[in-house]
């Protein structure tokens, strides 16, 4: 059975081979799977597409024209900025004004981009900020404010046998209750960079392939994007109901400690952590309540990424064993 | 009477005819998709194909994607009604009618064109005596002007037909409060006293105009005094009016005397010449006579024929150089129409210079 099973809900879906997809990325647009969402992209500039063929090209993509959720566009908007002064051009196809990076910022203006589209536009799943991860029927939801190292944490449980549903979209299909898988390139920023090459260094030996240039300067420091797990990549279609839910704290000089809180705290903190709450109004009312009724809760406060990943599955370790106790007797 | 841009275009083809999305292929969807998007009409196009019951029959993405656009529009709406409430609180104890404008009066009266409708602002009409009033009480409930610009906060207050945009800090809908349905220095001023006395009380307390009132103010927003660029969505929701009014008892009879009454019959005569051409909205042949004598002469019609269809859309019509044409071309009409030639030279001026002094 080729690794690629899961791809084929249609014959449709195929791998390109770094050539193909090239070309296809340059002319009209490659037109991407992640997890619910299919976006076409087409960038003009020869560094924006080596850079995203590293990131992506384990990724599904149509080979004939399906329905888009999105389009994005990275162009130079005439020749002085294609070519003389490079500077990366985005058309989310929105209506929105994008400020343009300089070309060599690479895939900063694509992820950016990608994050708008979702982040304005997606109603249909209820969305958190927050880092998740599922394993063995557990769904693990993180969710917490930028800087409080979610992203590592999700990435660094990611290659240590978890699956990875987001760095930081964490989306819900409210009708079935489960989690939607949307691995996307994780965005690492400043110190996260040098503990999560060597995180991965650890469990690959050619752990450089899976991270991009690092881009120095941007608005949030220097920023470079990691590839999920391939096993992460092809399990995108797989969901999972969340069950566990973890505030994650990141605080260099703390005892790593697991402390309670009530459920109502974690009712408040989903609540906080999502972008579309508002807009969707009493389903995502209903379901978060769900997800907290059926989820143990904690906060856990660590000074590394080895002692939150310690205290992560320390924590978890009770609701995978009725997972697996169910599972038994069921 | 037809048009040969508008009618091969996807998205008008589909709000012509929402059938047509049980027969689309990928490419045509997407190209409905990102047209709705961007005349702002994508919940509009799911709610037609949720009151046909046609969803099921679509592609599963598109389902999907409408499920976003529904939740999108209902909390748009409900965004509105929360305000409206706020508004009313507000305006607790006023002596003087508080009639909604736009959105909100449609919101209010439960029109067709709501459905999927997307609203961002709210716009009230107050009798001009009681502006200084409104805009005490507002501020007294917390509401923050939104313009700290000098010069754009004094041309609100002289020559403009309402208060510059209030907003709420807890909330982020945006609101304007109206004296006028034109601006004071328009070359048609209608007797807003009539339009006050014929509104009529709703069960939210609010009033809305009256039908008739109603479409002519749509019609001014859109001929006379805003922007003709990207209006696809007024100039729909005026076909979706004429339809749901043209059923009442003497609807048709009361809509071109009363354009005469208000002075409004140039901008009545595009709107109907347009929703007819572009939507094939069914008016009564009597109705286009009346309106005829009140056109351009053949030459400002015929410039207009060509912008109009062309420009309506972001996404269609006439392209490169010509667009550039008709697109400020419309925009200096606007103006022209809306203010004296000194005044618009000063006021075009200072917009014009603010650009360099305010970097980009």
């Amino acid at each position: 059975m080729p690794p690629t099973s899961l791809f084929h809900k249609t014959d449709n879906l195929i791998n390109f081979t770094d050539q193909q997809l090239d070309a296809r990325l340059a002319s009209g647009g490659a037109q991407l799977e992640i997890g619910p969402f299919t976006v076409n992209v087409a960038l003009k500039f020869k560094n924006i597409r080596d850079e995203f063929i590293r990131i992506y090209r384990d990724y599904p993509f149509y080979d004939n024209p399906v329905v888009l959720d999105n389009s994005i566009r990275i162009f130079g908007r005439n020749l002085y900025r294609q070519y003389i002064k490079p500077q990366a051009f985005v058309d989310v196809g929105m209506n929105s004004d994008f400020i343009p990076l300089p070309a060599s910022m690479g895939m900063v203006s694509l992820e950016m981009g990608l994050n708008w589209q979702v982040a304005s536009a997606c109603k249909q799943y209820l969305m958190f900020h927050a880092g998740v991860v599922a394993k063995d029927g557990v769904g693990l939801v993180m969710p917490a404010m930028s800087g409080s190292g979610k992203s590592t944490l999700a990435a660094g449980l990611s290659y240590r046998g978890w699956q990875l549903h987001s760095d930081e979209f964490g989306l819900l299909d409210m009708e079935s209750g489960e989690l939607v898988p949307y691995p996307r390139a994780v965005s690492l920023k400043n110190q996260s960079i040098t503990v999560m090459k060597d995180w991965v260094g650890q469990v690959s030996d050619n752990a450089d392939e899976y991270f991009t240039s690092e881009y120095h300067g941007t608005p949030k420091g220097t920023i470079c994007y990691l590839r999920p797990p391939k096993e992460s990549i092809e399990l995108m279609h797989k969901r999972t109901k969340p069950n566990v839910v973890i505030l994650p704290i990141y605080d260099a000089g703390a005892k790593p400690a697991i402390r309670p809180i009530t459920k109502t705290m974690a009712f408040f903190r989903m609540v906080m952590s999502s972008a579309n709450y508002g807009d969707i109004g009493e389903d995502a009312f209903r379901a978060i309540s769900d997800i907290i009724n059926a989820s143990d809760v904690c906060e856990i406060i660590y000074p590394s990424l080895d002692d939150a990943v310690s205290l992560v599955e320390e924590f978890v370790a009770k609701k995978a064993s009725e997972i697996k106790a169910g599972g038994d007797h069921g | 009477m037809a048009n040969v841009i508008t009618d091969k275009n996807i998205l008008i083809r589909v709000l012509k005819n929402p059938e047509l999305m049980t027969s689309l292929d990928a490419s045509e969807w997407n190209a409905l998709l990102s047209e709705a998007r961007i005349s702002n009409l994508a919940g509009r196009v799911a709610a037609d194909a949720e009151s046909l019951k046609i969803i099921d029959l679509l592609p599963a993405k598109v389902q999907n994607l409408f499920k976003s656009f529904t939740y999108n529009s209902l909390s748009s709406a409900r965004m509105i009604r929360w305000e409206m409430n706020r508004v009313m609180r507000a305006l607790k104890g006023s002596d003087e009618k508080v009639i909604l404008l736009k959105g909100a009066a449609y919101l209010d009266k439960g029109l067709s064109c709501t459905r999927g409708r997307i609203s961002v602002d709210l716009d009230i009409l107050v009798p001009k005596k009681r502006i200084d009033w409104v805009e005490e009480k507002f501020i007294a409930a917390g509401w923050q002007h939104q313009l700290d610009n000098d010069y754009d906060q004094k041309f609100y207050r002289e020559y403009a037909h309402e208060l510059p945009p209030m907003v709420h800090p807890d909330r982020r809908i945006s609101i304007d409060v109206h004296h006028s349905i034109l601006p004071v220095t328009s070359r048609v001023s209608p007797d807003m006293s009539k339009l006050i006395k014929d509104a009529v009380k709703s069960k939210s307390g609010f009033y809305t105009f009256s039908d008739v009132d109603i479409i002519l103010h749509s019609v001014v927003h859109q001929f006379q005094d805003g922007e003709l660029r990207s209006s696809l969505r007024n100039l729909l929701e005026q076909h979706d009016m004429l339809n749901e009014f043209g059923k009442n008892a003497g609807f048709w009879e009361k809509l071109v005397p009363r354009a005469i009454e208000l002075g409004l019959t140039r901008a009545l005569y595009y709107a109907l010449r347009y929703t007819q051409m572009i939507m094939g909205t069914e008016i009564p042949d009597t109705v286009m006579a009346d309106i005829r004598p009140y056109g351009p002469n053949p030459i400002v019609r015929n410039i207009m024929d060509w912008m109009v269809p062309g420009v309506i859309s972001p996404s269609f019509g006439i392209t490169g150089f010509a667009r550039w044409v008709a697109a400020n071309g419309l925009y200096i009409r606007s103006h022209w129409l809306r203010m004296p030639p000194l005044l618009l030279t000063r006021h075009l001026t200072i917009k014009f210079f603010r650009r360099f002094s305010m970097g980009g």
